[in-house]
């Protein structure tokens, strides 16, 4: 059923950074299209109607700044326009494997080659997919207007609903992975296209466990109300464990979990197994960090 | 014609063409209705089901999620090219039968998904192929019949590989 | 490259579109139809000649709605114009005024309820039984309402010259199409043509809701004297198109103290939708199942239909019938563990026409046990359940496992033949005979005359394989006419089964009346042959219509093998083994290509396909990802074909709908120790049980 009228579209191609801050500044209004995936699906109409997209269109495929990629020893840059199949491009070796498999399990391979990383932060409905990956390494994302840069964490990027905070005038334009060495990084999503489940949870989880103690550990569960939920609390508690971790720390930070879950799910069937589902993956999670500690041994 | 109209120029099937249309008609009504190609099928206008596959710069994108905007100065190649082109008679040898396809609905999509990865991989394993095609929903459950093709296609590639070098 | 429906687009046409109620259930109290531009054109119900009610396979309900709403996305207005723009501003701007009432649905029966068809089946003294039992084993099983995927569209192009109509449809009964058209538009037949065009996947609720878009866009094209194409959008199919029911079925079983069953006592609930027939297919096959291939002295069976506001309910494959040998199959897993034997042991003794006091030989089924003692071999079923029994005896919690959870269920059941007898009588009520023609050209060509469209299911091929064989012609010079009423004549609704049944065996009449005329007569020669339908249900009066199995049914033994993720409560369907006897087989590859395709869509229903248009999610729109399975995610799948040479080849494609689902949930039991009674089995109903 539809909801009435096509509307006249203005589309703006700019070809650098410096153009397209320019003129978004000048049309604030704008939507900012790079592939665009989950903007059409929204402004579908149906056979042989146009997209009901807004007055004005910035369209981003041309920015050479946000499609490429640029290394150093200690991070990655990638461009926030730049598709998900050139980014798998550069293989599990080259991209931190916790952020690989998310990328690499996002919708279907002709998604893969529209959908942008700049996207898959920013779109509600797709968090769940890289969010918690970035979380744990503490990628960051940079955040231009004409006239300033900053950068920011992805958890302080988004408000609790999920929402990207962005200021007047400012664009996703990068996003900074640490390539950090992790003794040891997992990534699992639950749920979601045919992985035979109708709720979606994902969890990533990095350690670092030198001389037989957790020197860091982080995890994250993603697809919750808070789109990346991080908990200090229980990070730091697992901070200078000794490796094993003991069952009886285990049972307690996952009693803690479960009071943090607390307000995350609905009170459904849905919102029960994630719930559940959380907590049987944070316990799988340290179960894998024992048996690695113990290869390393 | 509702809205403004932009004027597009494309790469169709390896040939140039010139269209004005409104920014937001999707490509899937610009192959279908615009140029009559209508073995690019709509499925799901979702981007989940892969029956409107076409190869873009040579890889394979939904035309139902794509807008006229996006298209200027690209390489579109339909399942219409994909069977009649000349660069693509090798490929095509590694297709299943029509047959394999029940319905057939679905093959079309299968098919642009499958000249994708053989444009780059000549002799794909079971799972690599089962990959390609995880993007097209097929009601009829044919994908067994269609992974076997391609293996066995590869297979006789492999055999005819053999053979000239034992004769040299 | 195929056409389908939505490839045509002739000269002219104009574009139609439904208008359809964004409320779920109310009166009508206004209806305000904008003034239209020249050139548009508006259908309401009050507008339509002939009968407002669609009638199809037994179903019937309003083309469109007129005082009443009883589902969402309900039609009540059709429009056609040249520009799809112009025609969707025209429906946003309708202003429906509706007295919203409460919508029905029954989530735990605890009713009253709104009752439609009610049938008993009983042999044998139930109320005794049950009173001398040692053990009385209840179980509730549910099958919930499903939206079975298919990518195509429907549609239909439609267009009235002022004397004649004719339509392109894509629509597995042509004839009985035009028929509906006619009592629509109170046209004679010879005015309306119908020309099949290739369809997906057939059944799955298609039949009606090609029936209903060809009824809606002839009323455009009679109002507007134009071609007119009215094509769905894939979000009305999801969210409006009928639906298979939802079943829920409560089995009591009573025992002897060996564990024998003496009475079984059943009751069936349908949710039949907001326009339910009167006469219920789906509810006559569930209730004739009841208690699947099994016998049982005693038994008594309730089939309820429910009347409640969702969508119509429609024709799926194996309708009624797959929901009720679920839960007979799942049920006798509980009579299993009580008498301590394994699947293949029970069901080897429990089948029907064998009994323990009757002697171990005594009136066996002989392919039924064929088809379960070779499945049982080759997918290693005894080793594999007690060896996955013993480890689930020696598990403490299945969320704690350090190890993927595996089970393996097994399944029997027919295909029977019966069905489709009572499905003739049932749906064609004007349509006594079914009819097929054979033409020989000169030059050794044969064109095949049916209105069996093809619809995926290799009818056309197996037809040209058949006359190929008999009368020892080249198949590249046998084809089958494209299917037009004003050319072919009517050999009934499609479905592979009739094809096989009805179609094949009209077709050896034709090619054997060929041979003769062949040594007098020069090409071109025509014959034909019909058969009226007194005389395809001849042979069957007199037979107990409750027992099952006979000599016309094909049989399947089924085994499933899963893993379950104990983190997730995914579960992972490895292996399935399909053993299958269906007579003489004429076109093995095709049939194995069929049987694996459906054993595909058959485990998307067990573990996938949730019709979720609920009162809570009005306008969401369903995503297809959880709708069926991928490439991907396709198991190891075995299908045997046990054939015997005697007999004729039987319809066998619902086989795979009725084996898959209880062996997947019978798997799954078994991988988690948990009795989980529904389908579709998701992570989350497992969590439940879990719970529970």
């Amino acid at each position: 059923m539809e909801e009435g009228g096509v509307k006249e579209v203005r589309v703006f191609r700019p070809k650098s950074l410096g153009g397209t801050l320019r003129l978004y500044t000048r049309n604030p209004d704008s939507l900012l299209y790079a592939g665009g995936t989950e903007i059409v699906r929204r402004v579908q109409r149906g056979p042989g109607l146009v997209f009901a997209f807004p007055q004005k269109v910035i369209y981003l495929g041309n920015v050479q700044e946000l499609n490429r990629i640029s290394r150093s020893q200690r991070h990655l840059d990638i461009g926030s326009a730049l598709d998900l199949s050139r980014i798998l491009k550069l293989g599990r070796n080259v991209l931190p494997p916790v952020l690989f498999e998310p990328l690499s399990g996002i919708a279907t391979p002709a998604v893969r080659n529209l959908a942008t990383l700049g996207g898959n932060i920013c779109v509600r409905s797709c968090r769940g997919d890289s969010l918690p990956a970035l979380s744990v390494i503490d990628a960051q994302v940079e955040l231009r207007t004409a006239g300033s840069t900053r950068w920011t964490t992805v958890e302080s990027f988004l408000n609790q609903r999920g929402r990207p905070q962005l200021r007047p005038g400012e664009i996703l334009t990068r996003i900074r992975v640490p390539l950090e060495e992790w003794d040891f990084a997992l990534f699992r999503k639950v749920g979601g296209r045919q992985r035979l489940g109708r709720s979606t949870l994902s969890f990533a989880g990095v350690a670092r466990f030198p001389k037989g103690s957790i020197e860091v550990l982080h995890f994250c569960l993603g697809g919750l109300k808070t789109p990346v939920l991080r908990v200090p609390g229980l990070e730091s508690r697992l901070k200078n464990a000794s490796i094993p971790v003991s069952t009886k720390l285990i049972d307690s930070l996952l009693a803690d979990l479960d009071a943090a879950l607390g307000n995350e799910v609905e009170d459904s069937p849905e919102g029960r197994y994630r719930k559940a589902t959380a907590l049987r993956l944070f316990r799988w999670f340290m179960e894998k960090v024992n048996s690695r500690s113990l290869e390393m041994l | 014609m509702p809205g403004n109209v932009i004027k597009l120029r494309f790469t169709l099937n390896e040939k140039q063409v010139l269209l004005q249309c409104h920014p937001g008609t999707r490509l899937l009504d610009i192959l279908r209705h615009d140029f009559g190609l209508k073995g690019t099928r709509e499925g799901c206008s979702q981007g989940e089901c892969g029956a409107c596959l076409v190869l873009m710069n040579g890889l394979s994108v939904n035309s139902c999620l794509i807008p006229a905007f996006a298209l200027t100065d690209s390489e579109i190649l339909t399942i219409e090219g994909i069977l009649s082109l000349k660069s693509f008679t090798d490929i095509r040898k590694s297709f299943a039968d029509i047959q394999t396809y029940r319905c057939g609905f679905c093959s079309s999509g299968m098919q642009v998904a499958l000249a994708e990865l053989l444009l780059t991989n000549r002799e794909p394993n079971a799972e690599e192929i089962r990959r390609a095609l995880s993007g097209n929903l097929c009601a009829c459950g044919s994908y067994n019949g269609v992974v076997e093709a391609v293996l066995q296609s590869s297979s006789r590639k492999r055999r005819y590989g053999r053979r000239r070098s034992e004769r040299s | 490259m195929q056409t389908f429906i939505h490839d045509i687009s002739p000269k002219r046409a104009l574009r139609g579109i439904v208008y359809r109620s964004p409320f779920r259930k109310g009166k009508i109290t206004g209806l305000r139809v904008p003034a239209l531009p020249k050139g548009y054109s508006c259908v309401q119900a009050r507008d339509i000649p002939g009968k407002s009610n669609l009638s199809c396979a037994g179903y019937s309900l309003p083309i469109l709605g007129k005082s009443e709403v009883h589902y969402l996305g309900e039609p009540l207005i059709l429009f056609c114009g040249p520009d799809p723009e112009v025609l969707a501003e025209i429906c946003a701007s309708v202003e429906l005024k509706l007295k919203e009432e409460s919508p029905v649905e029954y989530k735990d029966l605890s009713g009253p309820y709104r009752e439609g068809q009610i049938i008993n089946v009983a042999h044998g003294d139930v109320d005794l039984a049950f009173s001398l039992a040692d053990q009385i084993v209840e179980g509730e099983y549910r099958i919930a309402r499903q939206e079975h995927f298919y990518p195509d569209t429907q549609g239909t192009v439609a267009d009235w010259d002022g004397k004649n109509l004719s339509l392109y449809a894509a629509t597995q009964d042509p004839f009985g199409l035009r028929s509906a058209i006619c009592r629509c538009l109170d046209l004679a037949p010879r005015k309306v043509r119908v020309v099949a065009v290739p369809m997906g996947n057939s059944m799955e609720g298609k039949l009606l809701s090609s029936f209903l878009v060809a009824a809606q866009a002839s009323l455009l094209a009679y109002t507007a004297a134009k071609p007119v194409v009215l094509i769905y959008n894939r979000e009305e199919d999801l969210l409006f198109s009928p639906k298979s029911p939802e079943f829920l079925i409560r089995q009591q079983t009573a025992l002897d103290r060996e564990g024998g069953a003496m009475a079984v006592r059943v009751q069936i609930f349908m949710d039949g939708g907001c326009y339910p027939p009167k006469d219920c297919e789906a509810l006559r096959q569930a209730v004739h199942s009841a208690w699947g291939a099994y016998r049982v002295p005693n038994m008594e069976v309730t089939g309820r239909t429910l009347v409640t506001d969702f969508p119509p309910i429609g024709s799926f494959r194996a309708s009624g019938r797959a929901q009720a040998i679920f839960a007979a199959e799942l049920h006798s897993s509980r009579l299993e563990e009580i008498a301590h034997l394994d699947p293949y042991t029970w069901k080897k003794e429990n089948l029907v026409g064998t009994g323990r006091k009757e002697g171990p030989n005594r009136g066996l089924r002989p392919m039924a046990l064929a088809v379960l003692e070779e499945v049982t071999r080759i997918s290693d079923f005894t080793r594999k359940y007690s060896a996955y029994s013993a480890v689930k005896k020696r598990r403490k919690t299945i969320d704690q496992s350090a190890y993927l959870l595996r089970g393996i269920g097994m399944s029997l059941a027919s295909q029977d033949a019966e069905g489709i007898w009572e499905c003739l009588h049932s749906i064609e009520e004007t349509r006594n005979t079914c009819t097929l023609k054979l033409v020989l050209e000169r030059g050794k060509r044969v064109r095949i005359f049916t209105s069996f469209v093809d619809c995926g299911m290799g009818i056309h091929a197996l037809f040209i394989h058949r006359v190929a064989l008999l009368l020892d012609l080249d198949p590249s010079k046998i084809s089958v006419q494209p299917v037009d009423t004003q050319e072919v004549p009517d050999t009934g609704q499609t479905t592979l089964a009739r094809a096989v049944a009805v179609g094949l065996p009209l077709l050896e009449q034709c090619c054997q009346s060929l041979q003769k005329k062949r040594k007098i007569a020069t090409a071109p020669i025509e014959v034909r042959r019909s058969v009226s339908l007194d005389e395809l249900r001849a042979p069957r009066r007199g037979k107990d219509k409750s027992r099952d199995g006979g000599a016309e049914s094909a049989w399947a033994a089924t085994v499933v093998e899963v893993e379950l993720d104990p983190v997730s409560f995914q579960s992972i369907c490895r292996s399935v083994w399909l053993v299958v006897e269906a007579g003489t087989i004429a076109h093995q590859k095709t049939t194995l290509q069929i049987l694996e395709g459906e054993t595909l869509r058959a485990l998307g229903s067990s573990q996938l396909q949730e019709y979720r248009g609920t009162i809570s999610d009005d306008r969401k729109r369903c995503s297809n990802t959880d709708l069926i399975p991928g490439a991907e995610q396709v198991p190891e799948i075995q299908v045997l074909l046990l054939e015997t040479q005697e007999g004729p080849m039987k319809g066998y494609e619902q086989l795979p709908h009725l084996g898959v689902p209880p062996a997947y949930a019978a798997a799954v039991s078994q991988a988690t120790g948990l009795y989980v009674d529904q389908v579709p089995i998701t992570a989350e109903v497992i969590q439940q049980c879990l719970e529970m």
